[in-house]
């Protein structure tokens, strides 16, 4: 028996062992919830779900404070002000934005260079990934290459229009060790950026199709491409210090005569829910309500950061706001009061959409009726001395934007398509450059186009119509802020006409006037200075 | 047995049984053959049995049986015939009666008498003399033709004999070369114990810091950290050993069960567990049964909680009484405050209403016996457990079975374990208790009681609800929020050992873990989330875990003794060790009645309506550990003591170019109490001098992070359809691998005066390769972020132990330990010529409005981890606004005007110091003990404080110090800053606990002893928050949130009855 069993366990050890030792070394990785990549990019479904990436992300525009906010928030329209209850201060990084005294480590300057880069990086990955697949057919193999090299023009576009010298990176099998480098110089950096978008925009824009419809919403096609061109050409007098006037306006007339764009009858049917049908809007980002990996994010920075804690009632979403962004005073007083635009803002008492029930403030005035003010003052009690401004604004004050129309499709989304261009922008481009070439003086063809736009505003259009007396640079420069606020671009346009850097908006709030020329460049954000340390930083910083 | 000679029956029992006889062969006639059944009887009747009929007598001292002639008046007359006498004392010199002295190489002897005299006779004048004594070191004299040998015996130093587990095997304490600490059961902590078996070690080992920083969650559990933080994004916790199997559940584990806990504290003791042992390893010894008649143990305790420190908020009352002054004051500030209160006409105490004194009780019963070949120990174990939080609380049962099967000769066993838990648990929503400290007193809990003036956002809902910015009623967050998780744990382990040839065992240690985890969460359709934050109209979700660990060890050990010098033993083996990872979740929303909760998915129309984007998802993920490793341990005299090992480890989680690596120790030991020129040092019973060297390694990261994988991701409007995308999940790195630590250890234990043991140990830590997620930039990379192994860390410090029995007495006895450490932490490096951090900002303050991105923590190269980094208070303006100090310290400015330039390194968070104090005394039944812990030099961050010591912080309620203290209520400042007046020293003792037991003497059980005891009692500390007890692991050491659940006061009553 005790033999037995002795020998028995030295079995029991053995047959313990025996499996192990079959895979006794091998520490190879199961991959059981994700695709290993041989096994990938077989298939045209699965060719066109590589290419998603490359369009998702761009929805990443406009969250996370990224380049349509900071356009916004450092110009001469909008602001994050700090509430007086201390809500928005966040580390200063939104008072930062108003004054022009942001540094490399406000994470804003993050947020738009990594969501900026990332569109190249996704853009280069896919050139290659599709440049490696022999079975794929050759037309959809040349469109997509193309459709990618313009993503990574527009990419290269917002960076060069907020940090300006960044590194150019066209390709991803990289040399092992690489690290992107920007030039040391920075004017030589940027003229360097400015051609290599040129020269992917001039080369792929042929490849790409004409087609304006449904089948395009939310992709590149030619004219959505050639309006990154106007674009450039429009700025390449501060970015290159050569003029393009001409081929502005060359590449703003082959949209204009395409006759694939009109102008909406009304403004806001280029915002509304349903928008997808606006002739206007030549490049949209695409949304929809019930695809949810979009949703959020996205009413958030169109709709809930703006408003009021307790507005879900005033619009009857089922949501209310965070009380963030809201207007310049200036900004306001600056409409005329019949432009039908201002409506775009929700201003004065709110009401409850369905009762008609007055809304009340729940922070510092808690019980007193909501109330938008345009100024930033003390409503309720006029005696107060305290000083009401960007960094102590009461919770009431400042318009807020509603330029999109604000409806929840199904929960807590909205599905209105965000608009980055507009044949609006198109003719008040092609005026500007118009005027830039007759000595920055109107002309009878570059008032024209802009009364197309400024007549719309208003009920009895005869009344506002500009003429070439009374239409000026200055005029233009404010009526591009009254049609495209907060549509990506005011910082931009600030710089052009060379108002930026020591702009003089709300002067009695904050004084920019001593502050020097780097202000028309952001620096490179901190995070990125370390994640490489090969970058040189941009002057002034 | 039958017809045996008396000498092999002796020989049978002496095999047997701890008894041994000794006799004078010459006198006693031990050749006679008996016949006697010697199986399950008592000593006593064996004896009986045997020498019936024949004219040997015995006698039983202790261990010792000795024979004598009947008709010899008594055995040690019977020996004195020539000549060696004696006295034999102890150290004091006080006669010691009852020593065994014996030729040396013979059984002839004898005892000392009452006055310690003896006498031998008959005795070679080259022979030597062995003196023996229970508790006394044995000492050899020899002769030398003296007629006359006088002796001292020395005590015994309490603990060398001690065994000790050192990974794969055990060691005697006096012969191991590393740093190991050894609790046993009679030491562990005696109050309720409730949240981790480890708690059994509170302030017990110098090094091992334990900090229940969850306070009285139950279901939280203590953190615990070993010789500081080594790793800064690895696993910084110590690796949990349970009866040899790497990885086990310790939270499964219930405290009664457990005999010893051992924790290898230096490298060289660690490194037998290469890349999992960086942090340390915790070897925990379960009870097993012993031989007897079966032993019944029931213990059962009851224990209630209570806030450590209740903060004292306004009443409804105070708070309508602040609204009428401040709005007629004439500053305008507070009148401004004034204004924006709210009077809702309630009256409301919010921390009474979201919780409770809460009752627990826990119960164990425990049977073990068994014969020499089957031992058996099984326990059943059941514990309730409320939280101080309502509805927070933890349901447990378990049960534990363990049996040894030894063979008759003793060449093979096999013993199995195996521990089965369930667990029920409702765990704590952090919004409750910030909720109830933010909401204003005045408002009612529910609807039904609210003012007609007043108009709720919910006027059909059961809580009083408002819209707004996260403002939930706190006792709905309780009522209107399922949260029910149910685990359910297995641990097996079967281990068997075979004596192959005299010293040589093969042995193989297979386990299997499987822990599930099914977890249901409901939130109501007029929950104050579904109304105003998600708009769900009622929300549930499930998700069911499994984690499976295997694994198998076997190995294969020699040892021997060569020449009586020489003692040896090598060890060699191989583990296999592999985790299985999956989940599988699933979520709807919009039910029509909130009657189903999270029972039926499917009744809710979101995934219908196609709103939801993810409503199921599932994930499987596995590991693998594959290792060789070997050790050697080498004495010579038990003097010169030298140990060695290797483990050579891969991981499946390491990239292609780094799947192995080897981990090596060395240490030596030199018992210098050994030593001639030591013999006269009378006081010292045994030192013995240490020195190790180790490397150990750290793979506490996720899997897959080598390998190039896609996931679905992100959607596009292509063609004007919808379609989804697959996207590369991360940066792949090759090249990744474990950290590597490499730890010299100098140690000194000394054993003085009997009963004085003193241990010290200095050791230097050098972490290399850490592991951390670095910004990389995009492009190349996919990702903004990679996994690298770069930077360096360093731990350095000293630990101090003593321990002592001042008194012993039969009626009356004092034990005590007290131990000490100091850690200086410093991160050396975080950068390389690729990867570059010189800092990190990390602690963002979330919690209060207009804090985010607030950062206070800097991790900075050249400084240790837990550095607080904000501005400087300079004290308040006149117009009572908050100033800081600018960078040079040359002006006082507004911290709105500050920059992060200004801003300085004043505090770190992480404890140097580390104190324990504990004692036991016992008079007749009555014991007594108390254990004090301390932490030292550090700081904490109040940012309970920065958010609502705050007048601003109104129309929220605010503490009653907020309007009476003479400087905070001074100040008009709207919000509050991150500045040094919120850091405050976080030094503290506390009376950690105190336990009183009283053993009844009772007739129908061996023991019953009733006992209370008190947890947290009181602390000593300056910290203005509640207890200083904070998170100490992690990034951000003792940062005190607004959100932590409460630290509670325990009191116990309880018993503890033997069969």
């Amino acid at each position: 028996m005790k033999r037995l069993l002795n020998k028995l366990s030295f079995i029991l050890i053995v047959i313990f062992i025996l499996p192990v030792f079959n895979s006794c070394t091998d520490l190879d990785e199961d991959v059981y919830s994700s695709i290993v990549p041989e096994n990938f990019y077989k298939t045209e479904d699965e060719l066109i779900a590589a290419m998603v990436p490359a369009y998702s992300d761009l929805c990443w525009m406009i969250r996370n404070r990224g380049v349509p906010d900071c356009e916004a928030y450092t110009s001469d329209i909008m602001i994050i002000p700090t509430r007086d209850y201390g809500g928005w201060y966040d580390g200063g990084r939104y008072q930062q934005l108003f004054e022009h005294t942001w540094t490399s480590e406000n994470s804003c300057m993050d947020n738009m260079w990594s969501r900026t880069f990332n569109w190249v990086d996704k853009a280069n990955m896919l050139i290659y990934q599709f440049s490696q697949v022999d079975n794929m057919d050759p037309d959809l193999k040349t469109k997509f290459t193309s459709e990618l090299s313009i993503i990574r023009a527009f990419a290269y576009y917002n960076l060069l229009n907020t940090f300006g010298n960044v590194p150019i990176v066209d390709r991803f099998d990289v040399p092992e060790g690489f690290t992107p480098k920007n030039n040391t110089d920075f004017e030589a950096g940027r003229k360097e950026v400015f051609e290599f978008i040129e020269k992917d925009l001039l080369d792929n824009i042929p490849n790409l199709t004409e087609t304006v419809d449904e089948s395009t919403s939310g992709r590149f096609n030619k004219y959505a491409a050639m309006m990154i061109l106007v674009k450039l050409y429009m700025n390449a007098e501060v970015w290159t210090g050569i003029p393009r006037w001409d081929d502005a306006i060359t590449y703003a007339d082959k949209i204009i005569n395409s006759g694939n764009y009109q102008l909406e009858a009304d403004y806001f049917a280029n915002f509304k829910v349903e928008n997808k049908d606006s002739k206007e809007n030549i490049f949209v980002l695409p949304f929809n309500a019930t695809i949810s990996s979009l949703g959020w994010a996205y009413t958030s920075y169109l709709y809930r950061m703006h408003h009021h804690f307790l507005s879900a009632g005033i619009f009857g979403v089922s949501l209310g706001g965070q009380n963030g962004p809201a207007a310049l005073p200036s900004f306001i007083h600056s409409f005329d009061s019949q432009d039908i635009r201002l409506k775009g803002w929700s201003i004065g008492l709110q009401l409850n959409k369905s009762t008609g029930d007055t809304i009340f403030c729940n922070k510092t005035y808690s019980g007193k009726p909501l109330n938008y003010t345009i100024d930033y003052v003390d409503i309720y009690d006029p005696t107060d001395e305290t000083v009401y401004d960007y960094k102590n604004a009461p919770e009431y004050a400042g318009a807020r934007f509603s330029k999109y129309e604000i409806a929840f499709a199904d929960g807590t989304n909205m599905s209105n398509d965000y608009v980055v261009y507009r044949y609006a922008d198109v003719l008040l481009l092609k005026a500007e450059a118009l005027m830039r070439k007759h000595g920055g003086m109107a002309t009878e063809e570059a008032v024209n186009l802009v009364n197309q736009i400024h007549k719309r505003a208003f009920e009895d259009p005869s009344l506002h119509l500009y003429t070439t007396n009374t239409f000026t640079m200055e005029e233009l420069l404010a009526e591009r802020a009254r049609e495209l606020y907060y549509e990506g671009m005011r910082r931009n346009d600030l710089i052009r006409f060379d108002k930026f850097a020591q702009g003089e908006w709300e002067k009695e709030w904050y004084d920019r006037s001593s502050q020097g020329d780097e202000k028309n460049w952001y620096p490179i954000p901190q995070t990125q200075m370390n994640a490489n340390i090969s970058l040189t930083q941009n002057p002034g910083y | 047995m039958e017809n045996a000679t008396i000498k092999q029956v002796l020989g049978q029992i002496e095999n047997q049984t701890d008894y041994f006889f000794m006799y004078n062969g010459k006198l006693v006639n031990v050749d006679q053959n008996v016949s006697v059944d010697i199986k399950n009887k008592n000593i006593d009747n064996v004896l009986k049995e045997v020498f019936k009929g024949t004219d040997i007598n015995y006698e039983i001292k202790d261990r010792q049986i000795l024979l004598s002639i009947s008709n010899n008046t008594s055995f040690i007359s019977a020996l004195q015939q020539k000549k060696i006498t004696g006295k034999v004392t102890d150290s004091s010199g006080a006669p010691l009666p009852g020593v065994t002295v014996v030729i040396k190489g013979t059984t002839i002897g004898t005892i000392t008498d009452n006055k310690g005299n003896y006498s031998l006779t008959d005795i070679p004048s080259n022979a030597t003399l062995l003196f023996s004594f229970m508790g006394m070191k044995t000492q050899e004299i020899a002769i030398n033709g003296k007629s006359t040998i006088n002796i001292a015996m020395q005590e015994e130093s309490i603990g060398i004999d001690e065994v000790v587990a050192i990974g794969y095997g055990t060691m005697k304490k006096g012969k191991i070369t590393s740093s190991i600490a050894s609790v046993k059961k009679e030491d562990f902590v005696q109050g309720a114990v409730y949240q981790s078996p480890l708690e059994l070690l509170s302030g017990k080992v110098a090094g091992l810091a334990i900090s229940r920083s969850g306070g009285g969650d139950p279901n939280s559990s203590v953190e615990f950290q070993l010789r500081g933080v080594s790793s800064v994004d690895g696993d910084k916790t110590p690796l949990i050993i349970i009866d040899g199997v790497p990885g086990g559940y310790l939270s499964s584990i219930s405290p009664d069960d457990i005999e010893t806990i051992d924790i290898l504290r230096d490298g060289s003791a660690a490194a037998i567990y290469g890349t999992k042992a960086t942090n340390g390893v915790i070897l925990i010894t379960t009870k097993k049964g012993t031989v007897g008649k079966p032993q019944v143990k029931y213990s059962a305790y009851a224990y209630t909680e209570g806030w450590y420190n209740k903060p004292e908020l306004l009443t409804g009352d105070e708070y309508r009484n602040c609204k009428e002054v401040f709005s007629a004051s004439d500053d305008a500030f507070l009148q401004k405050e004034g204004r924006s209160m709210m009077d809702y006409k309630g009256n409301t105490d919010w921390l009474d209403a979201i919780s409770r004194n809460a009752l627990s009780q826990v119960h164990d019963l425990s049977i073990s016996g068994g014969t020499e070949t089957l031992k058996y120990y099984g326990s059943f174990n059941y514990r309730d457990q409320e939280g101080l939080i309502k509805e927070t609380g933890k349901k447990m049962m378990g049960g534990r079975l363990s049996l040894t099967y030894t063979s008759l000769d003793k060449k093979l066993m096999i013993q199995m374990n195996s521990n089965n838990t369930f667990t029920t648990s409702h765990p704590y929503n952090s919004n409750i208790l910030f909720q109830a400290m933010t909401r204003n007193p005045t408002m009612p809990v529910y609807n039904k009681d609210t003012d007609p003036s007043v108009t709720p956002d919910n006027p059909d809902g059961e809580f009083l609800e408002f819209n707004g910015y996260l403002c939930p009623n706190p006792v709905g967050l309780i009522e209107q929020y399922k949260r029910d998780n149910k685990n359910s744990a297995f641990q097996g382990n079967i281990n068997i050992k075979y004596e192959l040839l005299k010293g040589l065992i093969i042995a193989a240690n297979g386990a299997f873990m499987r822990s599930n985890t099914i977890t249901g969460y409901y939130e109501d359709r007029d929950s104050w989330n579904s109304l105003f934050s998600n708009a769900n109209g009622g929300s549930a979700s499930r998700s069911s875990t499994q984690s499976e660990r295997r694994s198998i060890e076997p190995t294969i050990t020699y040892s021997n003794l060569f020449n009586d010098i020489h003692r040896l033993e090598v060890l060699g083996g191989y583990s296999y060790q592999e985790e299985i990872y999956e989940n599988f979740s699933a979520e709807n929303h919009t039910f029509i009645s909130d009657a189903l909760t999270y029972n039926s998915l499917g009744s809710g129309s979101a995934i219908e309506s196609g709103v939801l984007a993810n409503p199921v998802s599932s994930y499987k993920s596995s590991n693998k550990l594959i290792s060789f490793f070997g050790r050697v341990n080498y004495s010579l005299k038990d003097r010169y003591l030298l140990s060695a090992s290797l483990r050579h480890e891969g991981s499946s989680k390491f990239g292609d170019n780094n799947k192995w690596g080897n981990f090596s120790a060395a240490s030596v030991g030199w018992v210098i109490s050994e030593e001639n020129f030591m013999k006269d040092v009378y006081f010292i019973d045994n030192m013995k001098l240490r020195l190790g060297y180790g490397v150990t390694g750290n793979q506490g990261v996720s899997s897959y992070l080598s390998k190039e994988k896609l996931n679905k991701s992100g959607v596009m409007y292509y063609n004007g359809e919808w379609i989804s995308g697959y996207v590369p999940a991360s940066n792949p790195n090759p090249d990744l691998r474990w950290e590597k630590k490499a730890e010299s250890n100098l140690g000194i234990d000394i054993s003085m005066f009997n009963n004085i043991n003193l241990s010290i140990d200095l050791y230097n830590r050098k972490t290399t390769d850490l592991l951390y997620e670095y910004s990389v930039p995009v492009p190349p990379n996919i990702y903004n972020s990679t996994w690298a192994n770069v930077g360096e860390m360093s731990n350095k410090g000293i630990e101090f132990t003593i321990s002592a029995t001042p008194l012993k007495k039969s009626k009356f006895s004092w034990k005590l330990n007290f131990n000490a450490s100091y850690n200086k932490n410093k991160l050396v490096s975080l950068s390389d010529e690729k990867y570059n951090y010189n800092y990190l900002m990390l602690g963002e303050l979330g919690g209060y409005l207009g804090m985010t991105g607030e950062y206070s923590y800097k991790l900075e190269e050249g400084e240790p981890i837990g550095n607080i980094f904000a501005w400087e208070f300079a004290g308040f303006s006149d117009d009572q606004k908050w100033q800081v100090w600018n960078a040079d310290h040359s002006e006082k400015i507004h911290p709105t005007e500050a920059t992060f330039k200004d801003k300085k390194v004043v505090g770190n968070g992480l404890p140097k110091t580390w104190v324990g104090f504990n004692n036991t005394f016992t008079y007749n039944n009555f014991d007594l003990s108390f254990g004090l812990k301390g932490a030292f030099f550090f700081d904490i961050l109040n940012t309970y404080a920065i958010g609502r010591r705050n007048v601003g912080y109104l129309p929220n309620n605010i503490e009653k110090m907020v309007i009476t203290d003479p400087e905070i209520s001074k100040v008009r400042d709207t919000r509050n800053y991150v500045t040094d007046y919120h850091v405050e020293s976080g030094d503290y003792l506390k009376l950690d606990n105190l336990t009183i037991g009283y053993s009844i003497p009772v007739k129908f059980a061996r023991q019953l002893r009733v006992y209370v005891s008190g947890k947290n009692l009181f602390v000593l500390t300056d910290y203005s928050g509640d207890d200083p007890e904070e998170s100490i692991t992690g990034l951000v050491p003792s940062y005190d949130s607004c959100w932590d659940y409460p630290k509670v006061k325990t009191f116990t009553f309880g018993f503890k009855l033997n069969f």
